[in-house]
């Protein structure tokens, strides 16, 4: 969509503190109890499969599995997968015979992934620690790339866009949401770490 | 997307504005933050989300 110059913003950040303040920032995330970001996302049929440990960290900015619409048997790829909302609401839709794949470089989260797996005894899924520039899977071994936020983490947009993709198989699909502006940030909010994990 | 080979890229839905009171829900943010980030904003909140989706050509 845009070329490769405009997708990299004049971020403060190196790569090294880039993941040092998602990992900071992720790794802190403690669920309140409250499950309104998945409310505010998801319909109360897409969310029924999920335990509340599972609604209560969604933390995306939309719902890319209701636009991929993985179907049975695909092979589905999340970037960036967080507590695992729609990892594993791609599990549940690709079914016994796909497989769902959340890779992720922040350990605690991965870990609250897994635990969310294991809850809904779902076998056909796995987290797996990752970066998105650089990931850990074979080219053209995917039918799905989803991701829900988490692209403009990337210090390397580009690159990442270029991994998705090689692990596509010819046909496949990226879907994904992300946020975006109009205009310029200010300095201030460019300078601030809160600002640029959120 | 286009460059890196995705061919019918389009964005899907609406477009959705980041405001404050959505940005609420998000542990991530207290809410002395958000009223900081606010005033560098001016108030109105210059974020959208949206979703977009690329295909891969088949052969």
């Amino acid at each position: 969509m845009a070329d490769e110059q405009s997708m990299e913003p004049a971020l403060r950040w190196s790569d090294q503190e880039a993941a040092r303040i998602i990992r900071e920032s992720y790794g802190a995330v403690v669920p309140g109890g409250s499950t309104g970001v998945a409310d505010s996302l998801y319909t109360a049929e897409e969310l029924a499969p999920l335990p509340a440990p599972v609604r209560e960290m969604a933390l995306g900015l939309g719902n890319p599995v209701r636009y991929a619409d993985p179907r049975p048997g695909e092979t589905v790829l999340d970037l960036g997968s967080g507590g695992g909302i729609d990892t594993l609401l791609s599990a549940v839709r690709v079914g016994p015979s796909g497989h769902a794949i959340g890779i992720d470089i922040t350990e605690a989260m991965l870990e609250k992934a897994r635990g969310h797996a294991a809850m809904m005894g779902l076998q056909n899924v796995e987290f797996t620690y990752g970066n998105m520039e650089s990931l850990p899977l074979t080219d053209k071994s995917v039918d799905v790339v989803i991701s829900n936020g988490v692209i403009n983490l990337s210090t390397k947009k580009g690159q990442v866009f270029r991994e998705c993709f090689r692990v596509l198989r010819p046909g496949g699909r990226l879907v994904f949401a992300d946020s975006v502006i109009n205009g310029c940030l200010p300095k201030e909010v460019l300078d601030s770490e809160a600002a640029y994990a959120g | 997307m286009e460059k890196m080979g995705f061919v019918r890229v389009e964005v899907l839905g609406e477009q959705t504005t980041l405001d404050k009171r959505r940005l609420r829900l998000y542990p991530l943010f207290t809410e002395e933050f958000l009223d900081w980030l606010f005033d560098q904003f001016g108030g109105e909140s210059p974020i959208y989300t949206v979703h977009l989706r690329g295909m891969k050509p088949s052969p």
